[in-house]
């Protein structure tokens, strides 16, 4: 049996899929009707709520897919047939030709000369291209491709144009290409991940698009605030060119709507706010969104929704009447439903939030496969087990929008899990052994090759980048020197490693985004050449320079061709590091048998893994067992339930129930698990499903009036529910100070609500905003309105007793819809509780797992890395990452359990080599580096040499900072290095620079982040990046001072949030000594400052900038003056 | 917060709002786009919230209602409506829980006593009601008739309007169509009692009807005003009407298809088109006037800037017709359009939309007001 999956449609849910069967050892196809992969994701400019630029994180694994041997791509295909059944399809898939070959070198010379001008697909007809074109600067596979359909060498058109061809230096257009090849694959499984396309909005003409240029969908505005769009990010009005000053958006156009789309499309409220707030920071003074309810479900997402409100973004409840045209700009009539007062307002632009649909020809896609599609066009999930993968075809997975509307991590999530379910019909795995290069000999005196990227404008728009090449190139021990349009594109990463090989180059510069995201892919350019991978350093001459130093672009040119020669210095003195190998014991623990442990160690017990699920309760089944029905899926929770403790049972997952974790230790690959029931157990990775806690309230009488109770007790006496008058109250312990919105709670109670009516009772519903976002959901809460479930708004804000009180048998409330006070009469009053974060366990608190503010677990990247932990080989499912339903909890489930299976699908795991070496012969026995090392892996008898246990060794640092006589290496970040970048940093103008050491985890994550938001600040600051605070040593500071730096910045996270638990402790400690000691070398103990960030205080890194800046011009200021002053003596 | 004035729902009220609304309002998630859309709000001190009113009714409020009087049931916010609500169904049924409460406005009251007496609701006698006729060769109904003209209330009493049923009857007779009137039997639609809220009578009535309509034998009825069209078609078949119903442009639209109806050449003329709310919003008939219009040699047909879906209301239904109301009406915006346009013909489809504008130009002057059929056939002087 063939051991491949196809995976159709390459957005990112069908990246995401790849990437995982990829790295479990299966074979894919990714099939992409377009020229290119990436989705509608490639075209967005930010995501919410972290606003990471979108195809920033996304082209790094669109280069992963193309470098990785076991995935297939196939661009310009359509599945044409399948045949067989699950374990064995053959799928047939019509591939269109590109007309122009591999060959290509991106050159774009073909371009200019193509005499057809058409709209530009990609930029949603806001841009223009031509018939040869790429989609966008970053697009795989294959950049260019000729759209045959508007080409004048087609037929009918017998006269040849011909102009690229002569245009095309290496040749490689061709017309002859066979116009269609059929490609057949024998295939395990199938996933489909189509994604949408969106409703348009003409079939609304009251809403004026298509009539007024200045109507535009957030689709067309998300282009123009790109900055490779068609405006390069500028934000003007289609119409006249002209910056907008007054911004509405408009959401649910053509969503909740009974005329077109009756499902909420789910991501409309938050895109729309991200880009309400992106108008703001392009300094647009008044930007207004019209909604009806605020769908803010998400981890963080209300607290991004508060914050855009702080920012200025108005938010008014309301849906216009009409959008036309009215002296050149925009009317719109709407009423504001809070004050009950209609309006009648000009406005400079209009941004429609479209519903989403299934994405064009899914219907016949659905026939071709031979699965059904729903009422809307969505491919139809079922599965008794409430998987939201399964399509009524075995063997058939779905993910992403192809299923409904969804967000990126939903839909990162789902393609995980359908990725897991895919997995289970392959019985072989393979990884395609990388081809042997012949190393380089790294031994002589360093070549380094310098690689400016432009970054399309994003750096070249600022930073002169032809002069950075210059300078690096007569920088010493500089071979070579270059700039490149993307560096991160596959195929300049080939020119990367091509390069490397032809000119000899034994260390690599890259000057240009952050080493965070993007060193990995060019790690592996390295390693393609033969060159040791540890042999490259960043320079990030974008995020900390270019993005923040827009209106200075010749200091910021200084900066860059500093940057660049501080990475040039320190690669000099790199040498080479190999990877720690360290066996991975093929076994896993669940900790959490609710449902998503269920699934999760069903999943990883079907891959032949040993799997143990640890559940401290004596039955499986978590808070799903306390359930009568499941909303949203629409399945009787003990059904769900029973299958799930049948896959659990089949799978043979060895269950321990009554049981905890009393002990874990270890690392990735190889933990150490002592369970309660004295069991002792050795797996390669954990996956946490510990689920959440249901509120407790404490308020509105609650456990003082028999009448007032919680939806999960009403859950176990609904069915004999004798009370005629049944009041629901939503939102208690949810989405109050830093809890977030519960996500299950709103459909649940709608159900629960429609339930009771349906039997006859008298049913009220009181709540802040619906969010009904989930498939389906919409339409309940309207089949509750129907059937005469009344719905009282109140404010939204905070619920307390001042606003709703329970007097007497009586909620009493502020209805904003009719504005009055109104009694409702209830014989029970039920109030609809929140999640709360687990209780942290022995995992928990012996791995150190990081918990974000809401005090669930934190994942390693809220948009692609929501199943994964900061801690290697640790997986999250279910509720203790963030409050989910039960659909998504199962889903999430699946996805933890594909996440572990790529580590525990292999012999082994490589682990970066950044653990501390002790000179044993230096080492005098001091035992200090001991006392600081937060990890105990130090053992350090007095007077006798230390030993670092390297499993347990993190790499922080703090040790070596500590050591008196530097026997204490940090690979990758030692004394030398370190020191040549202080010396590099200081070379020109040291006074008026800062030195500004910043932890890999929070500071300078920070500092990115000041970039990626786009917050300004002044250009004197110089990045010194360490794995943590505690790496920086006394004589790095004072190297600064001695070279006359105008100011010194250690700085780190917050202290508490240390990635190295306490390590930030010791570097507060130690900067108290080292103001002193500043002091007593004679240099003013002013310019040394310390700085906590987290990683996503870009604004406060910014600001702490300007106050580096403004000080060091004051004591340069006071300084002169002094020398004046002295000088008149 | 809360203040002394707090409202106690009250169940009974709530389930008695519910029944006689058929929950039309429930639907309802109170974006305010109905309320956005009223053409009344341009014009009034206090605009009318349809939303508002749709709340009260979610409450299961009977209070405070004195706005659902005022609309004039064209449908403006239905057609936007994302919920598919049946606003003006809910408005009706609340005029028939305040007619139970005895809350009517006295006009509605005096055009239920003139029905019930008279036959029609503008109090005039009902031994007038065919002197419309009067001179023209028309069959009664009685003798057994293919087609049942009706005429309406309006056409037949108001002098103004008289020609527009004459002109058809012309126009039909010289194609050979087997037409027949009810003549003086012919009695009130029940359009008119329906929006006071009173249902009792007009059950009676609507039966009545039925059976005079039946007993002609006739398989299709035209009728001439879109309120009485839309009554027969969207109402009678509850009551066993098996008729096929039409309005007069839809049954000439056909005539035109079959090369029967040759319109006369007029002088050459730029004509706008109204689309009456009761025959274009409600009943979705915007193309047979236009295609009549277009057929007419002379003239030339230009679109108001809101039309179809977006046209603008005369006020006439709902029982406008019957409301007294000072001040600026909402016929004055249409003609201010069409005056604006510079086009010297609006031509429609409704007698209260001509009644209505021409009220309107009568104080400050503009187009020429038409009905389509008195642009097909010059009727011959009584």
């Amino acid at each position: 049996m063939e051991n491949r999956v196809v995976v159709i449609g390459g957005g990112i849910a069908g990246i995401e899929a790849s990437l995982d069967l990829a790295d479990a050892g299966c074979r894919v196809t990714l099939v992409e009707r377009t020229p290119s992969i990436g989705g509608k994701m490639a075209a967005l400019d930010k995501n919410f709520p972290t606003l990471d630029c979108s195809i920033c994180i996304e082209a790094p694994k669109i280069s992963e897919i193309i470098q990785n041997e076991n995935i297939e791509v196939l661009p310009l295909s359509e599945v044409a047939g399948i045949g067989g059944r699950a374990g064995e399809f053959t799928v047939t898939i019509d591939q269109r030709a590109r007309y122009v070959g591999d060959e290509c070198t991106r050159c774009d010379d073909c371009v200019p000369v193509c005499p057809q001008i058409l709209p530009n697909e990609f930029d949603v007809g806001v841009g223009a291209r031509k018939a040869i074109y790429t989609p966008f600067e970053q697009a795989e596979p294959g950049a260019y491709t000729i759209d045959i359909e508007a080409c004048l060498n087609e037929p009918p058109n017998y006269l040849p144009c011909d102009r690229c061809v002569v245009a095309c230096l290496p040749k490689c257009i061709d017309f002859n290409m066979k116009p269609a090849t059929r490609h057949v694959r024998e295939a395990a499984a199938v996933i489909i991940t189509t994604g949408f396309d969106l409703f348009d909005p003409r079939n609304l003409p009251e809403y004026g698009y298509g009539e007024h240029p200045d109507v535009l969908t957030s689709m067309e505005f998300e282009r123009l605030l790109n900055a490779s769009g068609p405006t390069a990010g500028e934000l003007v009005k289609p119409s006249d060119g002209a910056h907008p000053h007054r911004l509405l958006f408009v959401l649910c156009v053509g969503s909740r709507d009974q005329r077109f789309c009756h499902y909420c499309s789910r991501v409309c409220c938050m895109y729309s706010i991200k880009e309400a707030v992106q108008a703001v920071d392009h300094g647009i003074e008044d930007v207004t969104v019209l909604y009806m309810d605020i769908r803010a479900y998400g981890k963080g997402f209300d607290d991004f929704f508060h914050r855009t409100q702080e920012e200025g973004v108005q938010y008014i409840r309301g849906r216009p009447s009409w959008i036309q045209g009215n002296d050149g700009g925009v009317r719109v009539r709407y009423e504001d439903t809070v004050a009950g007062s209609v309006r009648e307002e000009n406005f400079d632009m209009v941004v429609l939030a479209p519903a989403l649909l299934p994405s064009r020809g899914m219907g016949n896609l659905a026939s071709v496969l031979g699965v059904e599609v729903d009422a809307d066009g969505f491919i139809r999930t079922v599965g008794a087990d409430g998987s939201l993968e399964r399509t009524t075809r075995d063997g058939i997975y779905v993910a992403g929008c192809a299923s409904g509307p969804k967000d990126i991590p939903d839909s990162v999530a789902e393609a995980s899990g359908a990725a897991a379910s895919a997995l289970s019909y392959i019985e072989t795995r393979s990884w395609p052994v990388p081809e042997a290069v012949e190393p380089i000999d790294v031994s002589g005196d360093p070549r380094v090759g310098v690689f400016v990227c432009n970054c399309g404008s994003n750096i070249a728009g600022t930073v002169n980048v032809p002069e950075v090449v210059e300078s690096g190139r007569g920088l010493d021990g500089v071979a070579h020197s270059q700039q490149q349009m993307f560096s991160c594109s596959a195929n300049t990463l080939r020119q990367i490693t091509e390069t490397i090989r032809e000119e000899k180059l034994t260390r690599i510069v890259v000057a240009a985004c952050s080493p965070k995201t993007h060193g990995p892919s060019f790690m592996k350019a390295c390693g393609r050449a033969g060159l040791n991978p540890y042999l490259l350093e960043m320079a990030n001459i974008r995020n900390q320079d270019s993005w923040v130093h827009k209106k200075e672009p010749e200091a910021a040119t200084e900066k860059a061709k500093d940057l660049v020669r501080m990475a040039v210095e320190k690669a000099r003195r790199l040498q080479p590091l190999a990877k720690v190998r360290q066996k991975v014991v093929r076994g896993a623990l669940v900790v959490g048998g609710g449902v998503a442990g269920m699934s999760a160690a069903a999943a990883l017990a079907d891959q032949g893994l040993e799997t143990h699920l640890v559940e401290r309760e004596l039955q499986l089944g978590g808070i799903v067992r306390r359930l009568d029905h499941v909303s949203g899926i629409d399945l009787s929770a003990q059904e769900v339930l029973r299958e799930k403790r049948r896959q659990v049972a089949q799978a043979g997952v060895r269950v321990h129930l009554g049981t905890e974790v009393e002990v874990v230790s270890g690392f990735v690959g190889n933990f150490h698990v002592t369970l309660t029931d004295g069991e002792s157990l050795n797996v390669g990775g954990i996956v946490m499903a510990t689920g959440a806690t249901p509120f407790v309230p404490e308020t509105l009488g609650y456990g003082k009036d028999a009448r007032v109770i919680t939806n999960l007790e009403l859950e176990e006496s609904i069915p004999d529910m004798e009370a005629e008058k049944v009041t629901f109250l939503g939102c208690i312990g949810s989405r109050q100070g830093d809890k977030g919105c519960s996500r299950y709670c709103c459909q649940s109670m709608i159900q629960q609500a429609l339930r009771l009516r349906k039997a006859g009772k008298r049913v009220r519903v009181v709540s802040r905003d619906i969010r009904t976002y989930s498939r389906h959901a919409e339409e309940l809460y309207e089949e509750a309105a129907r059937w005469g479930v009344q719905f009282f708004r109140i404010s939204d804000e905070e619920i307390t007793e001042e606003q709703v009180a329970w007097e007497d048998g009586r909620l009493l409330l502020h209805d904003t819809l009719s504005d009055e006070d109104v009694a409702i009469p209830s014989d029970k009053l039920v109030l609809v509780v929140g999640l709360d974060p687990p209780a942290a366990g022995a995992v928990e608190e012996q791995l150190k797992l990081a918990v974000g503010q809401d005090g669930f677990l934190l994942e390693s990247h809220p948009k692609l890395g929501p199943m994964e932990a900061a801690v290697q080989g640790v997986y999250l499912a279910g509720s203790c990452q963030g409050p989910k339903d039960v659909g998504e909890s199962i889903s999430q489930g699946l996805g933890a359990a594909c996440k572990a299976s790529v580590l525990l699908a292999r012999d082994e795991v490589e682990m970066e080599p950044l653990t501390a070496i002790v000179d044993a012969e230096a080492c005098t026995g001091c035992t200090l580096c001991a006392k600081v090392c937060p990890y105990s892996a130090i053992i350090a008898p007095l007077k006798e040499p230390a030993v670092v246990v390297n499993a347990a060794c993190t790499g922080c640092g703090t040790c070596a900072a500590a050591c008196p006589v530097d026997a204490i290496t940090m690979p990758g970040f030692t004394d030398e290095q370190i020191l040549a970048q202080i010396d590099a940093a200081t070379e020109e103008n040291p006074e008026e620079k800062a030195v500004v050491f910043a932890c890999n985890w929070c500071s300078y994550a920070g500092a990115d982040m000041a970039g990626i938001a786009k917050f300004q600040y002044p250009p004197s600051s110089r990045i010194i990046r360490t794995m943590c605070s505690g790496r920086v040593s006394e004589k790095f500071i004072l190297r600064a001072f001695e070279r006359a730096a105008g100011a010194v910045m250690i700085s780190g996270c917050h202290l508490g949030d240390c990635h190295y638990l306490t390590a930030n402790y010791e570097t507060e400690k130690r900067f108290r000594r080292w103001k002193k000691k500043v002091e007593a070398r004679g240099y003013d103990p002013q310019k040394l400052e310390l700085g906590w960030f987290t990683a996503s205080e870009g604004k406060l890194f910014a600001e702490r900038m300007r106050q580096l800046h403004a000080q060091i011009q004051e004591l340069e200021a006071a300084g002169a003056e002094a020398e004046v002053a002295g000088g008149g003596e | 917060m809360m203040t002394e004035a707090v409202v106690e729902l009250d169940d009974e009220l709530w389930q008695s709002v519910y029944e006689i609304t058929a929950g039309a309002m429930n639907p309802c998630y109170q974006c305010g786009t109905c309320t956005a859309s009223c053409p009344f709000l341009s014009y009034l001190d206090r605009p009318l919230s349809a939303r508002k009113i749709l709340r009260r009714a979610q409450l299961g409020r009977g209070d405070g209602m004195e706005d659902i009087w005022m609309c004039s049931a064209c449908r403006s916010c239905e057609v936007r409506c994302p919920r598919d609500v049946h606003i003006v169904e809910a408005i009706m049924g609340l005029r028939s829980l305040a007619f139970k409460a005895r809350a009517v406005p006295p006009e509605m009251n005096r055009l239920l006593w003139s029905t019930l007496e008279e036959g029609n609701p503008w109090n005039d006698p009902r031994s007038e009601r065919a002197r419309w006729a009067d001179g023209l060769k028309v069959r009664d109904a009685a003798e057994g008739v293919d087609v049942l003209l009706y005429v309406g209330c309006a056409g037949s009493y108001d002098p103004r309007l008289q020609g527009v049923a004459r002109g058809l009857v012309q126009v039909l007779g010289r194609a050979g169509v087997n037409v027949g009137i009810l003549g003086g039997r012919e009695r009130c639609c029940g359009d008119a009692v329906r929006v006071t809220g009173e249902r009792g009578y007009l059950q009676r009535l609507v039966e009545k009807n039925v059976k005079a309509f039946s007993g002609t034998g006739a398989t299709t009825i035209v009728a001439i005003s879109p309120h009485c069209f839309d009554m027969f078609r969207n109402l009678y078949p509850r009551y066993g009407l098996e008729a096929e119903v039409l309005h007069y442009t839809e049954y000439l639209e056909h005539m035109l298809d079959e090369g029967v109806l040759k319109p006369p050449r007029v002088k050459n003329s730029r004509v706008a088109y109204h689309d009456p709310c009761y025959l274009g919003r409600s009943n979705g008939i915007f193309e047979p006037p236009r295609r009549l219009l277009e057929s007419v040699p002379g003239l030339e047909l230009e679109e108001l800037r809101d039309n179809r879906l977006n046209a603008l209301c005369c006020g006439g239904g709902g029982g406008g017709m019957w409301r007294e109301e000072g001040g600026e009406r909402l016929s004055d915006k249409r003609v201010e359009q069409v005056k604006e346009a510079d086009i010297p013909l609006l031509a429609t489809s409704c007698p209260y939309c001509i009644q209505n504008f021409e009220d309107s130009t009568r104080r400050m002057g503009g187009p020429r007001v038409v009905d389509v059929m008195e642009l097909l056939a010059r009727p011959k002087a009584v």
